[in-house]
């Protein structure tokens, strides 16, 4: 085997390398497949409408991966976008609307930083403390809101969720710009490379001189902030903030980080991956809105779809440990 | 020896963890380009002293000196500035990163001024220093930008050595170097003790192993149930009177 073939080789046997790939193939057949039957996946009114429809999760997902990678979870984005919805929505009655926005994504923030208080400082698990801060987040905007929709807002509050820049959705550019900030953190910072570092070695990221406890806090804030602001993208769609938690939208970040190749256990994954993975979410659900399937079948797809990835993924491990799989490589290559 | 000419010395270091008192009273010195070895039954405190020296731990009395210098390791960077490395026993190595990466481990360089602000890494420089480094130190890998998860327990031995080997400029401290490798990887760990001391640096090594400890060491301190029980010169001594230190039979004369 030449050296060049070699690596090419060694990259596509990570799985973070060999998801996004499945997940991309997965996304351009089952849009040609809906193509070929509707003739209405490839037109641009329909991948505007994509975007649109994921845009909240895509903003989360990028930085929920960076969270997992580091060995933690998040749980507690759903009830900081409701949060950040009503703060930006009631600062929006007396100020600016951009000073409101960065208000609210700065509450975003806050959360995080709260949240890694609690994980670090106290030593809560991290699924624990932001189920905790989920309960807690969506609890002070009911108490804000009396539980009650947030109206009077100057029109363009709904600029950001469904306004059009340029020719296209506002939320185009915008997940672009988010994903491309999250990918360039993880693969070119030493935020994304300490992240892998103490997602899959702690201890020993600690002995060489890692700063564990301020990466992991990184991380818990940027998931914070990335919520923050998907909490704006989100209550400006709906066009008046509820105080309603959507847990749906919890659980479509964590299976598109996972479809996308990220680890539960930490250390493995990608924020393209899960970016992918979230795209492929958009892709099916809208693929049964075009073919007019019952809705109810967008969950059972999402379940279907999680679970086909993760066992594919195991599947395979196990059938590469298997006597079968070893028979069929010591024919293919004698030694 | 006086102690301006010691490069690292322990002075009645104490360490507690709840009740149980795992080290008192213990004194070690390490001479520039010695090696010295750490023996000692299980439990008797040889890894709490080493992860004393190398920062990972905090003593709960005495003192630790670096040139003659009083100094406070308060985590594993600290021991950066003073030219130490350590080879841990668990290897401390991050199976989901490449070798280049695993190589520069919390010491990665950065690209130039503004960029370096934002923590942008400069991952062409590394690899290609950590492509030298592995070639001359002869570690056996296929490419830097493997990743660990498929290396065997030799490869990944010396990936942790070549690590310590290039940060640790004066003093690199091994935890059971050979304690998980067959007789050919240990034979290669224990030539690169002696290439190190050759190079004009020193070495502790916390060793099981007798035979290791009289093919290199050129002193050897002596752990039993948290104290120091002696030091002596290795062309001086016996296995027998180092086996006699470790479990109690050693008479001081």
């Amino acid at each position: 085997m030449t050296p060049a073939r070699s690596l090419v080789w060694l990259r596509l046997q990570k799985r973070e390398v060999q998801r996004p790939l499945i997940n991309a193939a997965a996304l351009f057949i089952i849009g040609g497949v809906v193509q070929v039957i509707t003739g209405k996946f490839y037109t641009v009114g329909n991948i505007e409408n994509i975007f649109v429809e994921i845009a909240v999760v895509a903003v989360i997902v990028c930085a929920e991966s960076l969270v997992m990678v580091a060995g933690a979870i998040d749980v507690s984005v759903s009830g900081v976008v409701v949060l950040t919805g009503i703060v930006s929505g009631l600062l929006a009655q007396h100020m600016a609307l951009w000073l409101a926005f960065v208000l609210a994504t700065l509450t975003g923030a806050f959360c995080g930083l709260v949240t890694s208080f609690l994980v670090l400082g106290v030593g809560i698990t991290s699924l624990i403390a932001t189920i905790g801060m989920l309960y807690v987040t969506e609890g002070v905007a009911n108490l804000l809101t009396n539980g009650l929709p947030v109206v009077n807002l100057p029109s363009s509050y709904a600029t950001v969720g469904s306004g059009r820049i340029g020719g296209v959705p506002w939320a185009m550019p915008m997940v672009f710009f988010v994903l491309i900030v999250f990918v360039a953190i993880q693969r070119y910072t030493i935020l994304g490379r300490n992240a892998i570092a103490v997602g899959s070695n702690s201890n020993g990221a600690f002995l060489n001189g890692v700063n564990v406890r301020r990466t992991m806090t990184l991380c818990f804030v940027l998931c914070g902030t990335a919520a923050g602001w998907a909490g704006i993208v989100y209550a400006s769609r709906i066009g008046n903030p509820e105080s309603t938690l959507d847990n749906d939208l919890l659980f479509q970040v964590i299976v598109a980080c996972v479809v996308g190749g990220t680890s539960l256990l930490g250390g493995q994954g990608t924020v393209f991956g899960a970016f992918l993975g979230a795209m492929l979410i958009a892709t099916i659900n809208n693929a049964l809105d075009l073919l007019g399937i019952n809705l109810f079948w967008q969950d059972i797809s999402l379940g279907a779809l999680l679970v086909i990835a993760v066992g594919l993924d195991t599947g395979l491990r196990n059938f590469r440990h298997s006597p079968l799989w070893k028979m069929f490589r010591s024919v293919r290559q004698p030694r | 020896m006086t102690s301006e000419e010691l490069i690292l010395e322990v002075r009645s270091i104490q360490k507690n963890f709840g009740g149980v008192v795992a080290l008192s009273n213990c004194n070690f010195s390490l001479r520039p380009n010695e090696v010295h070895a750490i023996v000692g039954d299980n439990g008797a405190g040889k890894s709490t002293l080493l992860k004393i020296i190398a920062g990972a731990l905090q003593p709960d009395g005495g003192e630790l000196l670096v040139d003659g210098q009083v100094v406070s390791f308060t985590s594993p960077k600290a021991t950066r500035e003073y030219g130490i490395a350590t080879v841990w026993q668990e290897l401390a190595l991050i199976d989901h990163l490449d070798a280049t990466a695993n190589l520069f481990l919390g010491r990665e360089l950065y690209r130039p001024f503004p960029l370096s602000l934002l923590g942008v890494l400069d991952k062409r420089a590394m690899r290609s220093q950590a492509s030298e480094q592995i070639r001359r130190l002869k570690v056996n890998v296929k490419s830097v930008d493997q990743q660990l998860l498929g290396m065997s327990g030799g490869q990944r031995q010396a990936i942790a050595i070549a690590r310590a080997l290039t940060f640790g400029s004066r003093m690199i401290i091994m935890d059971e170097p050979t304690a998980a490798l067959g007789v050919r990887e240990s034979a290669a760990v224990l030539e690169s003790v002696r290439e190190v001391r050759r190079a004009g640096r020193a070495v502790i090594m916390i060793s099981h192993n007798l035979q290791d400890v009289f093919a290199v060491a050129d002193r050897v301190t002596a752990l039993r149930l948290g104290r120091t029980v002696a030091t002596v010169e290795v062309a001086e001594t016996t296995a027998e009177e180092v086996v006699s230190m470790m479990t109690g039979a050693y008479v001081t004369n």
